[in-house]
């Protein structure tokens, strides 16, 4: 028995994981720095809600959810912009101050009334412009077809989304390289699709990555969630049969 | 090196080991049906000479002097043996023998086996099973041989639905699986839930789960022994059994110079449905053969073959959401095992056997989901694995049995995925593994004996060379009364894409180690004692304790586009004790068997007890002959609760959505910490009757099995369903009350 125990010592000098029962309620916060297709403007919105314990009822909309007197700030090199809070969860820069530049580091700051403060930094990518395939040049239904764009500066990853203009039938999958072939049957009628192709910061980039039932990959301090960047090239082109 | 290895693999058969001593020795069969007899007692009458016959039934006796003798063959079970023998001096002299089985039960045979085996092995955390054990235990539908050794101490089951083996708190592709010889990588049908190996093709089953001599290596924490029937070298037998599962046939008789062994099986729900409503997708079939051929009296032939596939086809038709959407799903798996064994006895005191061996696992996905557009999806994995392996057994030294050997292997791994025949992803990858080893079990004293070796291991990729010590003894401090141990070191280079997250594997996909990781390896130290109690009880006791080094795990977030994150390294240990109270004789037969076990890891920084940490774990199997030709067998199994991670909060998250330009937004589970909650405590019990009943001169045993005969919902996991709101903790239950009955016809 001595040794036994001597035995049993030896593997239980690290404590593993020990159970947390009582949960305690988390602030989730969903920051987008987001430019869409050419011209077409900036989004910047965050939104601000609270978790619930597994057994609770959660609330289905937003506005109940929300926390609605947090003091939210996004800033830049040259800029510090006050997000106010607009409606349910979401705070937004209302008077559209802040420009979103490719290259610039931007930084979230969140502080709550009882002082809690939630941070992170996000690095706004290019936009990846669409060089392949384009309105002007059709391509061929069932066959596989390569996208290509022009490479972002400081996008850690692209995504590529496509829908079936009529059907609705939408796709979408991850890259990081500067083209992609895209499947046949993705293009199996005669039709016209949308293409978006965006380039993603690592924030956004990791939070899709991350799954329900496991632990998320975080890049925010003091909070479940996100503060990341998108920016997306868009373009129509038809299929057509040979 | 390698030169040096592939000299020595080639050459070695021919070197012959001069003696001058007079020398008897020769091969033991049964007189019955040829089969080889281990641990048959040899004796020079009158004299105070003998030997017992090794695994292959094959012994010899050093300084004989020259003189007229009587040559005494003697084991339980069988009738004894004279032969007279005129020996000259400085002779050698093969005296072959053909044992008679005698009027006394089968169980005398094994009585002798396990006493000579406590006697004369230094085997430590070693269990035999003989097809007899398998084939009377209640099981789900039919005999299988995972499943039994799922009973077993230090064995862990994560629940009813599948056969792997954790065993002391390794993985399942911790296990060495070896079929006459042969690695099996994926020994599973049904997505687990049966092992591939057919128990009427069985002989004997042999498991070590610890400190495993030098012999075997390339895997941390256990060894798989399975030897198939050789088959009846002196009359045709078969058997037919059809269970709820499956029909299978085994035919065995005599070949010119030899014998072989045919058995198969299909599942045949899939035919019994076939044009009804009811259409059953999925069916699996195996066949196993073995021919013996005796090229003369010191040359023999062995080819045996394992033959299996599960094939799926399923088609889910049209849903109400979506009228138009179809899922066709054809997966065809299965393994191909193939050896080629050259015995020679080169010398009295020198024998080999060379074996080449195939080994190749496949398998092929073919996915159609046709909504209103059509995808077709190929998912091809696979791998080859094809070695030459010599193995020399020595005796040319009192006291010690010698064993040496070599085995090169070449890897074969694939994997691909392609969606409408253009192929996205193509990976193949072709290591070699060099292995060399020697071990010696060495009789030191008539009371202590050892066994030592080294295993020297070569893999290609990264160019990694280990070293690997074994050592065991064991210490007969009374004659029914031996202390015991081991200690060994253990390296592995291969892994599968497994993640302690997973509730569930499917098929183990086998990946070989990049040179960006090291080898992984373990430690192994094992103490214990094994005690003959009156009635012919073992009652055996190990404690052991591995620590395991460079795990891998697969990283489920791993960047499609990083190799180098594809799997996470830590480390882990396992503490044990077990007991095993042990009666394999009589009318009344069987076993208790407790585990004490605690099994922790350490991966990506993070330490967790993992999913197969069980605390206690105690199994009573037992076997009842009631006379008349009934026979019962019961198994009551206890475990205390495995770990889960527990969901502890939930939240609303957003996603971009570039169509509708929006955000979308999904309930997602806030997980506690790793592993830190249990599962309610694990019980069932299982009963089997079977009877023996002769009728039109064939001997039928039909049987009736019944798992879990008190309905216990066990749980298999636990998930939350956030469509109710409040949301909903759903179990998922193992296995309900379940009867199955079968027949076993002998012919």
């Amino acid at each position: 028995m001595p040794l036994l125990s001597v035995l049993l010592l030896t593997c239980t000098r690290d404590n593993p994981t020990t159970p947390n029962l009582d949960y305690e309620s988390e602030i989730v916060v969903f920051g987008l720095l987001l430019m869409t297709e050419r011209d077409s403007g900036q989004q910047k919105t965050v939104r601000i809600e609270r978790s619930y314990k597994v057994t609770d009822y959660l609330p289905d909309y937003p506005e109940d959810r929300a926390i609605k007197d947090a003091l939210v700030y996004v800033e830049s090199r040259n800029q510090r912009v006050k997000f106010e809070h607009l409606f349910a969860s979401t705070y937004s820069d209302v008077e559209e101050k802040l420009q979103l530049v490719p290259g610039e580091l931007y930084t979230l700051n969140i502080t709550l009334t009882d002082g809690h403060k939630i941070t992170s930094q996000c690095l706004m990518p290019d936009r990846p412009t669409i060089l392949f395939p384009t309105a002007n040049t059709p391509v061929k239904a069932y066959q596989p077809l390569t996208v290509q764009w022009e490479h972002a500066r400081f996008a850690h990853r692209y995504q590529i989304a496509i829908e079936d203009n009529v059907d609705g039938f939408q796709f979408s999958i991850l890259s990081d390289s500067d083209q992609e072939e895209l499947y046949a049957f993705l293009f199996a009628r005669p039709n016209h699709y949308i293409l978006k192709v965006a380039s993603l910061d690592q924030n956004y980039y990791d939070y899709l990555r991350s799954r329900s039932n496991r632990e998320p990959i975080l890049r925010i301090d003091g909070a479940l969630g996100v503060f990341g960047a998108i920016v997306y090239d868009r373009e129509r082109f038809v299929a057509v049969t040979q | 090196m390698k030169t040096v290895l592939y000299s020595l693999l080639f050459l070695c058969p021919l070197l012959v080991f001069a003696r001058d001593e007079s020398t008897i020795h020769g091969f033991v069969r049964d007189f019955d049906n040829g089969e080889s007899l281990p641990w048959v007692n040899v004796l020079v009458k009158d004299t105070s000479l003998g030997a017992a016959t090794n695994e292959n039934g094959y012994y010899v006796i050093h300084n004989v002097p020259p003189g007229d003798y009587v040559l005494l063959f003697r084991m339980m079970g069988y009738e004894e043996h004279e032969k007279k023998v005129q020996l000259k001096a400085n002779s050698t002299l093969k005296i072959d023998a053909a044992l008679k089985p005698d009027i006394i039960e089968m169980e005398d045979i094994v009585k002798t086996a396990e006493r000579e085996r406590f006697e004369r092995e230094v085997e430590i955390s070693t269990t035999t099973l003989s097809a007899r054990q398998l084939k009377t235990m209640p099981m789900l539908a039919e005999a299988d041989v995972f499943r039994t050794l799922q009973l077993l101490p230090g064995v862990v089951s994560r629940n009813d639905f599948s056969s792997q083996l954790y065993v002391r708190g390794g993985s399942p592709d911790q296990n060495l699986i070896l079929l006459d010889g042969v690695v099996v990588y994926n020994p599973f049908h049904l997505l687990g839930l049966f092992s591939t190996f057919n128990a009427d093709a069985i002989k004997e089953v042999e498991f070590i789960t610890g400190g495993f001599p030098a012999e075997y290596g390339g895997r941390l924490s256990s060894v798989l022994n399975i030897t198939n029937n050789e088959g009846n070298s002196k009359e045709f037998e078969g058997s037919v059994t059809i269970s709820m599962l499956s029909a299978k046939a085994t035919l065995q008789g005599p070949i010119p110079r030899g014998s072989c062994l045919f058995s198969a099986r299909r599942t045949y729900f899939d035919q019994l449905l076939k044009g009804t409503r009811y259409d059953f997708p999925y069916y699996f079939y195996d066949i196993q053969g073995k021919i013996n051929f005796n090229i003369n009296e010191n040359h023999r032939l062995t080819l045996s073959g394992f033959y299996g596939d599960d094939k799926l086809d399923y088609d889910m038709d049209s849903t109400e959401d979506d009228e138009d959407f179809q899922v066709n799903i054809d997966w065809l798996w299965g393994n191909r095992t193939t050896s080629l064994k050259w015995r020679w006895l080169i010398h009295p005191d020198l024998f080999s056997e060379m074996t080449l061996t195939h080994s190749n696992f496949a398998s092929n996905v073919d996915l159609d989901l046709i909504s209103t557009n059509i995808a077709s999806l190929n998912i091809e994995n696979g791998i080859l694995d094809e070695s030459i392996k010599t193995d020399f057994n020595y005796f040319g030294i009192d006291g010690h049995g010698i064993k040496f050997g070599l085995c090169q292997s070449w890897l074969d791994f694939k994997y691909s995925f392609g969606i409408d025949g253009n192929q996205l992803f193509n990976y193949q990858t072709k290591p070699t593994l060099t292995a060399m080893y020697a071990q010696d079990q060495w009789q030191i004293s008539k009371l202590l004996s050892a066994r030592a070796g080294v295993r020297l291991e070569h893999y290609s990729i990264g160019q990694y060379t280990t070293f690997s010590p074994r050592l065991g003894f064991k210490y007969r401090l009374y004659p029914n009364f031996a202390l015991k141990g081991s200690f060994g070191l253990y390296h592995q280079f291969l892994t599968t894409a497994a993640s302690d997250n997973q509730n569930f594997n499917f098929i183990d996909l086998w990946f070989p180690l990049t040179d960006q990781y090291q080898p992984m390896h373990a430690l192994h130290y094992v103490g214990g004692f094994e005690w003959w109690l009156p009635a012919d009880i073992i009652f055996s006791s190990e404690i052991y304790f591995k620590s395991m080094g460079n795990l891998l795990e697969i990283n489920e977030y791993g960047d499609f586009s990083d190799p180098s994150d594809d799997f996470f390294i830590g480390d882990g240990t396992a503490t044990g004790f077990e007991l095993l109270l042990k009666k394999t004789m009589g009318r009344f037969y069987g076993w208790l068997g407790y585990t004490f076990s605690l099994t922790r890891r350490t991966i990506n920084s993070v330490t967790f007890y993992p999913k197969h940490d069980r605390r206690h774990n105690l199994n009573l199997v037992l076997n009842y002959d009631l006379g008349l030709g009934w026979n019962l067998g019961f198994v009551f199994t206890y475990g205390t609760g495995m770990p889960y991670t527990p969901v502890l909060g939930k939240y609303v998250r957003y996603r971009w959505d570039y169509f509708d330009n929006q955000l979308d937004d999904v309930i997602y589970n806030r997980i506690g910490s790793k592993n830190s909650e249990r599962y309610p405590t694990y019980h069932r019990m299982d009963l089997s009757i079977r009877k023996r009943w002769r009728i039109w001169g064939l001997e039928n045993y039909p049987y009736l099995q019944i798992i879990n005969i008190y309905n216990r919902e066990n749980v298999f996991l636990y998930f939350w369903d956030h469509d109710a709101n409040p949301s909903k903790l759903v179990t998922v239950p193992m296995f309900p009350f379940l009867p199955t009955i079968g027949i076993e016809m002998n012919f």
